[in-house]
This record gives C-alpha cells, structure tokens and sequence, in this order.
C-alpha cells in the first residue's frame, strides 16, 4: 500500500485506472466459486464485521460525524462545493433522512456537544475539500452507494462512499474514513473490491482510502491475491 | 410463475436483456371489454393500481409525498434517456439539465403545487444537491444496463392505462425498453422480495392490454443493481391471464369488497 501526501485522491485515481489490466471474468467466477463453497450456516455480513470491532447500539457522535461526512462526500460528487460544510452537511442528512435515527439524535445534542461536532466537522470537512480533489463527470461519480452480494450461505452487505468509473470501463471505489488509515481499513478495502466482484462480476480496478482525520491517502490495485485475501478474512472463514 | 434469476454480470445480463425467440401475447377488443366487465363488476370507486399494488396485497396506498428518494426515478428516468439518445453527454449534466427544466418550470409559474417541479423549486440549494446526487446514481444504473445489454434500449414513459367506464386507471412501469419492443426492463432499489415476481407479471400484463390489438412485450426483466440479481419473466396466455386476474382482485381489494372466503374458512364457520 502506498501512503501519500501531495497529490489529490482522483489524481491518484486517474493514474491508477489507467493501469494495469483488469482481473478477467474467469478470474472473478472463480472468486465467486471459492465463495460459494464456504461453509454454512447462512449468515449476514456487514462491513463493520470485517472491522472486528463492537460498535455502539444506537447513534453516536461518531456516526453521526460519518454520516455527515458522507453527505458532504454526495455533494461533492455532482460538483457542489459548498462554502459552509457543517451547515451544508445537516441540511443535506436532514433533507435525505428527516425521520431517520441520526437525525433525531443529531436534534437532541447539548450545546456542548454541538459546538464539539461543529469543530470536529469543520477540521474533516476541511481535509476532504483539500485532498479529495475535483471529479470529472465523465467518472459517473456516484456516493453512498449500498450494494450486496449473496453467494452460497453467505450475503455480504456493503456501502461505498465513492464509486467512480463504469462496469465496462473500469471501477474504482473510494473509502472515505474519519478515522486514520490502518491495516482494518486496508482489510474493509479489499471486502469493498470483493463485494463489487461478486455483485457484477467485474472486479474493480483499485480501490482507495481517505482519511479526513489525518489527510493521509493509500490506493490499492485490486488483484487476484488480495481478492483471496479478502475471502479468507471474511468472519468465520479459517485462513488458508 | 416461470421466472428466470440472473446475475448482474455482462454475459448474464445479456442473456436476459436478448431478443427472445417468442412473441408476446395479444390481447384483442373482446377480451379488452371482459377486463373492463370484470372491473365493473368490482364497483366504480377512483382505483389506481400498478404493480406496488399487487405486491403489497391491495392494500390502499398512503398519500403520496415528495422526499428525496422518491424524486431518483423521475429525475433518473429523464436524465439516462437523455444520455442513451445522445443529447448530453455526461449522466451529471443531463440530471442538471433536468433540474433545471423542472426549476424552470417552477420559475415561470406553470408548475402546479404538488408537483416535482414545484417541489424541487422549494428546496434549499444543499437538498437540490442531493436530489441530485441520487439521480446521477439512478441514471447511472440505467445507463450502465443499457450500454452492456447487447440489445438497443431507449428509456421510455411508463404506460398508463385507463379501463373506461370503470374509473380504474393502471401504471405499468419501466424504465427500459429494446427496440421493437419485445423486452421491457424495471430497475429496483434494494433486493427482490417474494412478491417481486408477481409485480413484474403485473407490469407485463397491464404493457399488453396497453398495445391492445397489438403484440405485447415477450420479456419482463427485473433488474435489482444494488443486489447484483435479474428476474426474468417470458410472457405467454396463462402468465398475463394470472397477471389480469391479480389486477383484477387489486381493485376489488381496493374498492373495499372483502374476497371470499377460502374453502378452510368456509369448513370453520
């Protein structure tokens, strides 16, 4: 994985699906095949159990500072660049999810907590601006878009913040994190490609990461290897 | 129901977005009065049923609202057959040239209240962006379909039919169609659920009372992009006869008649 700092994350992008060749349909079938021959029983997997780590039950700040950001994100994603982020960002959560939970408890902040989201939102929304860069709309830019796969006893459930480039020129899939980059993101990238391989059947071609807490970037081609890699760290999968 | 599945991807989409090999089924001037006899029986009450009806039973619809997610389609709709025609180049710009013939509309004055553009016009400019946003990725499913399938599709109206003298007025939807015809395709949020092949029959059989005296569509396709899956139907007599008749027993529901009772309920009372 390559750790960046200068370039934007569509530079890289650009650079990136410009390369190497796509992992061939055999190759994707045969992904699938390893898939499907898993063992039971029949389970759901989401990607914060790739994260292996225990979420809060309800809504958080930190959730809330997600899902935020990934409004921000959708902005973005059709060119509008908006000048005040935190404002921008809860009017956009509350038009696209009035009733929903976050919204509710987003409502019910104290002053404090409040003045602390709008501090912390400013700081990410700041990093995401400067290292996101402009997507051309010739890319189909198309955010927060949920996907699933079901393969044998397994339905892998999935969300990408970003994903640019179409099935037949060539996908790539962005991981927009309010977290730093680590090796659980570098695991949720490669479930990302997996998942994308075996809901169209074409692998994508790389898939990044941005952290908005640090700025830092990585890009990750996909490959044969790390989509095996993806398999075997699925939950319950024994590694080979 | 002879519903085919299909994964999502190209040799499988093809497959099912292909010319098929049978004709679909005609539905002449006697047979169209016998639909309409049918709903008459069911009383004259304002009904309008689609495929959403037959999937959730007949059960009466709630009033209608704008909300982001319910504008995708619309937009969507207009801005891939804007792409798929050639007349804009970009998915983003033809969904911006659709919002702005919608904003527009609402400017001079000549969209009514309730309306999308009407709607769309009192939205804050963040919320325009959203709409916006998901009518890229709508009109990007679209477009990704049409340009993999190896058939030409064109992203057509929905149908709407309205039985006369029976104040029953049906909305077959579909969001592409081949050529000649033969094949309509419906693209579907989420996954398909256990009704979802008795809405797809729903549609093809309202698409061919709709060509009344013509041949109607040979081939439904369900297609579910979040889901990766594709359904299937071939049409023929007995799947739009069981389709008319689910159309049929909507109204009825609709229209308040209690069905009757099932031969186990008869035995109990």
């Amino acid at each position: 994985m390559l750790l960046m700092t200068s370039p934007t994350v569509t530079d890289r992008l650009r650079a990136a699906r410009s390369g190497d060749a796509p992992i061939s349909p055999e190759q994707s079938q045969q992904i699938r095949e390893l898939v499907q021959a898993l063992p039971g029983p029949c389970r759901t997997i989401y990607p914060r159990d790739i994260d292996g780590v225990e979420g809060p039950s309800g809504p958080s700040l930190a959730m809330l500072r997600g899902a935020l950001i990934t409004q921000l994100v959708r902005l973005r994603s059709v060119g509008l660049h908006s000048t005040h982020a935190v404002r921008d960002a809860i009017d956009a959560l509350e038009s696209y999810d009035g009733e929903g939970d976050l919204v509710e408890f987003l409502r019910h902040l104290s002053a404090d907590e409040r003045a602390r989201l709008h501090a912390d939102l400013s700081s990410h929304s700041h990093v995401l601006a400067e290292r996101l860069g402009h997507i051309p709309d010739g890319w189909r830019p198309r955010a927060a878009v949920r996907s699933a796969a079901r393969v044998g006893y397994l339905t892998l459930r999935d969300v990408n913040d970003l994903v640019v480039g179409t099935i037949t020129s060539g996908l790539a899939l962005v991981d927009v994190t309010t977290a730093e980059l680590d090796e659980r993101l570098e695991r949720r990238m490669r479930y990302h490609a997996l998942v994308e391989t075996l809901r169209s059947g074409v692998a994508p071609t790389c898939v990044a990461g941005l952290s908005t807490a640090t700025g830092d970037s990585a890009i990750y081609p996909v490959t044969v290897e790390s989509l095996h890699i993806a398999v075997s760290e699925l939950p319950g999968v024994s590694p080979s | 129901m002879n519903l085919i599945s299909y994964r999502l991807d190209t040799a499988d989409l093809m497959s099912a977005t292909s010319e098929p090999t049978h004709e679909g089924v005609v539905i002449d001037d006697a047979r169209f009065a016998t639909i309409i006899e049918s709903h008459r029986r069911h009383g004259i009450t304002p009904r309008r049923v689609d495929a959403w009806t037959i999937e959730q039973a007949g059960a009466p619809p709630t009033p209608f609202v704008w909300s982001v997610r319910k504008t995708r389609r619309t937009l969507g709709n207009a801005a891939a057959s804007l792409v798929i025609s050639g007349q804009q180049r970009t998915v983003a710009a033809a969904v911006r040239a659709e919002m702005g013939h919608h904003l527009d509309l609402a400017v001079r004055g000549w969209a009514n209240r309730g309306t999308l553009s009407w709607w769309i016009a009192e939205q804050s400019p963040v919320a325009q962006g959203i709409i916006t946003a998901e009518a890229v990725a709508w009109a990007s499913d679209i477009c990704d379909i049409a340009e993999r399938s190896l058939a030409r599709f064109t992203a057509p109206s929905d149908l709407y039919i309205d039985l006369p003298t029976c104040r029953t007025s049906w909305r077959a939807r579909r969001d592409l169609l081949n050529d000649d015809g033969s094949v309509m395709v419906r693209v579907r949020g989420g996954a398909p659920s256990t009704t979802a092949g008795a809405g797809l029959r729903a549609d093809l059989a309202m698409a061919t009372v709709a060509a009344r005296g013509e041949v109607g569509p040979a081939r439904i396709v369900g297609i579910w992009p979040q889901a990766g899956m594709a359904l299937a139907l071939n049409s023929d007599e007995i799947t739009v006869a069981v389709g008319i008749r689910d159309l049929t027993a909507a109204s009825k529901v609709l229209a308040g008649i209690p069905s009757a009772p099932s031969p186990r309920e008869r035995q109990l009372a």
